[in-house]
């Protein structure tokens, strides 16, 4: 019960009690006080009938007596009238029994006022001649206490109306404050770090409201310190130190991310390499070739600036090896983007009198291949080119793809329309302070019609582009719901769900039908979506989590890496893990800026409540250092 | 007549703290103090007035009559206020009646009324009438005995020594009388006492006590 409606419930009691008593008070006042007035009223009324019977009194019989007697008793007032003589016989007797109206039988029943009867001797000479006893009509008392009980009742009514209501007005005022503060409270523990800027002048809230202020900036503070020291480090991480240009390991993000969920766009990959840097370098001494590579990625950048259609982007993956990767172009601008390229060197070259410093080789990228598949082919066509002539290029056409996309296609399909495949489960992760298995992730392994083992990336991929990746995805997390319950695991499973899944509506009453079978379940149930997808579709992605938590299931971002995700994002995405990219923990032992990262994504996941994991850490040096991070677990 | 009906009300207190004095064992200790301050001949007073309570319990009632009107008409004279208290109108209670030797007619007819009660007199038999003293053309008070309801009172009276039927006392017109108890109600809500409340006799019982605190002052 809320506060304010205790304080109501309290308050109004306690009114209800005084207005009550005091009633009761005040009802007993005017009783007492009624009868006391009619004491007073009936002794006067006998003392002055006494004194004016006196001289009658010599003759008991005497009519006057009686006439004087009923002229009193006939004004109304009272019950009864006696007058009796000295021996006690009754000389004159009137009786008025009847009722005042007006007053409820009830109302008499409860509040019992006496009926008064006074006497006054009467003394006739020297002697005591009688006594007249007066006995007045209680009807009249009830009466008005009746019509003053009425009044007091509906006056304290109205004090007790008007007392609520004020009381309800104070309390709505003292209290909404705290409505505040808990609103502020929840939107904190969301990740929003508002703070009250009218602070209330009950001096216990606005302490309270104060310190509340104060917590929220500096948690808003600690997580602007760690979203700097973020951006810092990532940058560092992600993008060459002299040119400026993206890591290979971007490349092979962009790469992995083209073989499922983008399966199907069209793109080629640049292989770029300075030809005898090391040669250069003695020539030209160091610093030089600082501005030679310099000037060359402004070249290749800028080329891939202006080029038309498409989407370009330019990576260094070692010293003199640059990688362009391609997307969404036609096979001609393909071309004059080469030729482009080719012409940009040769300028370049002028600059520092060489003819010939680099060729290019470009190989399309093959949906049923791999990135290194994929770099082999790009690397052929590189040495085409340097066949070519100086500054050349060599674009190779592609492989008879469409026999294989259509075997492939065939072979997906009856896999997962046969259900065809299974799954096993990589990826155990450690939970660092219990040692105990935390989380496994559920992956997918089928047999092509030869019975070998088919390349999961390739099937997948397939899957994705012919849109048979959500029924697949549905038979995988069928799978592992089984596997929950036959094998009484306790620890989470992370079961990979692709965009199209995700967005699909069908897809989400399926699950919700699911879970409400297995309720129990549903918190071991993680759905790992990669960083790349989510930053591609932010606000599906967020939509997605929010349904997942409704069902009391959870969700992982995995393959986090240092340019995915702001950790603003993250904190409006509110996923329950990250798993960072398996790059992260290679070699963290030897690399400060791995290990800062790592360490400041566990203090942004300490503060947004969200496990931070890492994948895959083969060595034992790596093993124990990301462990003195701090994070919650890995996998080995 | 007005200003007897009034000092008639106010008596009521000064019967209740003759009643409490009557009700004390009048000890050494107060009578050295009664000494101390109003002599020697008040001292002798307030005991000859136990003695007579005492002594009188078990005589006739018309024995009785006479011993405490002898005993008041002799042994206290009869002062007028004015020269006694150097006011018109004072109502000395009967402690002081008695203590001073002094008094007027109000003071006269209470201390007998009281003291007859003390005696065993019922209440019932006993009136305070208001009088007017003829001769003196002058409103009077008296006590008056009723041997039955029906009988012809006797007149305890300060003006004359002896006590005569109230047919033999042409000198006396009657106006009105009351009972010792009407009496003291009147009196007490006149004087904005609180009254009803409990049995006339409690209060009575109460009211002797308050004055019993007041008397060895």
């Amino acid at each position: 019960m809320s506060l304010s409606k205790q304080l109501l419930l309290l308050l109004s009691a306690l009114f209800l009690m005084i207005f009550s008593v005091n009633f009761v008070l005040s009802v007993n006042n005017i009783r007492g006080y009624l009868e006391g007035e009619a004491e007073v009223h009936a002794q006067d009324t006998a003392t002055s009938l006494g004194l004016s019977l006196s001289p009658y009194m010599v003759n008991e019989k005497d009519p006057v007596i009686e006439t004087m007697m009923n002229a009193i008793f006939d004004m109304g007032y009272y019950q009864e009238l006696k007058l009796v003589n000295v021996e006690d016989q009754v000389l004159v007797v009137l009786n008025n029994k009847t009722k005042v109206e007006g007053v409820p039988d009830w109302f008499i029943e409860n509040i019992p006022m006496k009926t008064v009867t006074v006497a006054s001797e009467i003394s006739s000479g020297w002697s005591i001649s009688g006594v007249v006893y007066v006995t007045l009509n209680p009807g009249y008392a009830y009466l008005k206490l009746y019509q003053q009980a009425l009044s007091s009742f509906y006056y304290s009514l109205a004090a007790f109306a008007l007392s609520m209501a004020l009381l309800l007005v104070v309390l709505r005022v003292t209290l909404s404050p705290l409505k505040k503060i808990d609103q502020m409270a929840l939107t904190l523990a969301a990740g929003e770090f508002t703070t009250i800027e009218s602070l209330p002048w009950t001096t216990e809230v606005r302490n309270v409201t104060t310190s509340m202020n104060m917590m929220s900036k500096k948690i808003a503070a600690a997580i602007r310190n760690l979203n700097l020291k973020l951006d810092t480090i990532g940058k560092k991480l992600q993008q060459d130190d002299l040119t400026g240009l993206s890591k290979k390991s971007s490349f092979e993000t962009e790469m992995k991310h083209l073989f499922t969920a983008d399966a199907g766009v069209d793109a080629y990959v640049f292989m770029i390499k300075v030809d005898g840097l090391a040669a250069l370098v003695k020539e030209l001494g160091s610093e030089t070739i600082d501005t030679f590579l310099i000037d060359f990625s402004q070249a290749l950048k800028s080329v891939a600036a202006q080029s038309k259609g498409g989407e370009v982007s330019v990576y260094r993956f070692v010293g003199s090896e640059f990688v362009l990767l391609v997307k969404q172009m036609t096979f001609e601008q393909i071309e004059q983007l080469a030729k482009a390229l080719s012409l940009a060197f040769v300028e370049v070259g002028e600059k520092y009198q060489r003819p010939d410093i680099a060729h290019i080789g470009v190989a399309p990228v093959n949906p049923i291949g791999s990135t290194e598949s994929v770099l082999l082919a790009a690397k052929e066509a590189f040495a085409q080119a340097q066949l070519i002539g100086a500054n050349s290029y060599y674009v190779r056409i592609g492989d008879d793809q469409a026999k294989g996309i259509a075997e492939w296609k065939a072979l997906v399909f009856k896999i997962v329309d046969n259900q065809e495949y299974s799954i096993y489960f990589v990826d155990k992760v450690l939970c660092f302070q219990t040692q105990q298995i935390l989380m496994e992730e559920a992956f997918t392994h089928a047999l092509d019609n030869e019975g070998n083992e088919l390349a999961i990336g390739t099937f997948v991929s397939i899957a994705e582009k012919f849109e048979k990746i959500i029924e697949l995805d549905k038979g995988v997390i069928l799978k592992v719901m089984a596997y929950i319950e036959r094998e009484s695991i306790a620890h989470v499973v992370a079961i990979n769900l692709s965009t199209r899944t995700i967005k699909n509506s069908d897809f989400r009453a399926w699950l919700v039908e699911r879970i409400k079978q297995k309720q129990a379940i549903a918190p071991q149930l993680v759905f790992s979506l990669s960083a790349y997808a989510v930053a591609k579709d932010i606000a599906a992605y967020k939509e997605f989590i929010e349904f997942v938590h409704q069902l009391n299931a959870k969700v992982m971002i995995k393959r986090y890496e240092t340019q995915s995700l702001s950790s603003k994002l993250v904190k409006e995405l509110n996923p329950d893990y990250i798993r960072l990219a398996r790059d992260l923990g290679q070699n963290i032992v030897n690399d400060q800026g791995k290990i800062d990262f790592v360490e400041t994504m566990k203090g942004i996941g300490e503060l947004l409540d969200i496990d931070i994991l890492a994948e895959n850490i083969a060595s034992k040096d790596d093993f124990i250092r990301i462990k003195q991070c701090g994070i919650s677990g890995a996998s080995r | 007549m007005r200003d007897a009906f009034l000092k008639s009300r106010l008596l009521i207190v000064s019967l209740c703290i003759f009643s409490v004095s009557a009700a004390l064992d009048v000890n050494p200790e107060l009578l050295a103090k009664i000494e101390q301050k109003y002599g020697i001949e008040a001292s002798v007073r307030v005991q000859q007035w136990q003695k007579l309570i005492q002594t009188s319990k078990v005589l006739p009632e018309q024995e009785k009559l006479k011993r405490v009107n002898d005993f008041f008409n002799q042994r206290i004279d009869f002062v007028d206020d004015i020269y006694l208290w150097g006011v018109t109108d004072y109502w000395a209670t009967p402690m002081e009646f008695l203590f001073q030797g002094a008094g007027d007619c109000e003071d006269y007819s209470i201390a007998k009324y009281f003291t007859l009660m003390e005696m065993g007199v019922a209440e019932k038999k006993m009136r305070i009438t208001y009088v007017k003293a003829l001769k003196l053309n002058q409103a009077h008070m008296v006590l008056t005995y009723f041997s039955s309801p029906r009988a012809v009172p006797v007149v305890l009276d300060n003006l004359i020594p002896e006590i005569k039927l109230a047919t033999k006392r042409s000198d006396l017109l009657p106006v009105y009388s009351f009972n010792g108890s009407g009496l003291w109600l009147a009196k007490s809500r006149g004087r904005g006492k609180r009254v009803g409340e409990s049995g006339r006799l409690s209060l009575w019982a109460e009211l002797k006590q308050r004055m019993l605190n007041n008397v060895i002052k």
